[in-house]
């Protein structure tokens, strides 16, 4: 189990509740490995998919072979830290506009997992505070 | 280490072979966590029996499918779960899990995604 957590709550959608984000530590290995491709090629696919969505073309949507191409291409960026990793995964795996937006509050949390309650009782109702 | 990079797998015969691109083992009750996978970044504890799937290397179109099973233990047979696959993209999908008795949502102790393209 890894030791970080990422909670964040996303602005489009403010009576969700709180989200947690769970890294895979096959991932982590890789990412302190120096495995991975520049972050510049995912924010790269994401933003051609997210262009199909808001044209209504997503069905028939395929990303250009090339740009596809450069998740195995691209030279590594390195060896990274855990905690290089979790930003590295901030900026991968959550929305830019929770992380790369100002807001009147913090939106995002790097935790450690044992911050994160066990209890789901109340999971519906959890919120990020400062 | 050997790696083989190949764009299709066939038997001898011609017919096409469809490795899992990816797959996940995880735990959604208690502290959220995953027992293994494979090209999986992470996933995302959205709200009760609902998470997000996401790809390490997204996939060339949102029109993969998802296989996927669960329980509600690891260890009593008790009644069922369902899992639902929805909003695919490339790089994620969200997955729901709910009791297939009552049709409300319900974390899972066991859910297993496999995803073929």
């Amino acid at each position: 189990m890894t030791d970080y957590r990422i909670i964040f709550e996303d602005p489009m959608f403010p009576d969700e509740p709180a989200k947690v984000l769970v890294p895979s530590d096959n991932w982590l290995a890789d990412a302190m490995a120096g495995k991975l491709a520049p972050i510049s090629v995912h924010w790269s696919l994401q933003d051609d998919e997210q262009k199909a969505i808001e044209e209504g073309r997503h069905e028939a949507f395929k990303h250009d072979h090339d740009k596809w191409m450069q998740q195995f291409t691209a030279p590594r960026i390195g060896p990274l830290t855990k905690e290089e990793a979790m930003e590295y995964l901030v900026m991968k795996d959550i929305p830019r506009r929770v992380w790369a937006v100002e807001h009147n509050r913090p939106m995002f949390k790097i935790v450690r997992t044992e911050d994160v309650p066990s209890d789901r009782q109340f999971r519906n109702a959890w919120r990020l505070t400062a | 280490m050997s790696i083989l990079k190949v764009d299709t797998i066939q038997t001898t015969s011609g017919d096409g072979l469809y490795p899992a691109r990816a797959w996940v083992n995880f735990d959604g009750t208690g502290t959220v966590s995953i027992r293994n996978d494979g090209n999986v970044t992470s996933i995302t504890d959205n709200s009760t029996g609902n998470y997000t799937v996401n790809l390490t290397t997204a996939m060339q179109d949102a029109n993969y499918a998802v296989a996927s099973a669960g329980h509600a233990t690891t260890t009593t047979a008790s009644a069922g779960r369902v899992i639902e696959p929805y909003n695919f993209t490339s790089s994620s999908v969200r997955i729901a899990t709910a009791s297939s008795a009552s049709g409300s949502v319900a974390d899972n102790a066991i859910v297993n995604i496999t995803i073929l393209r």
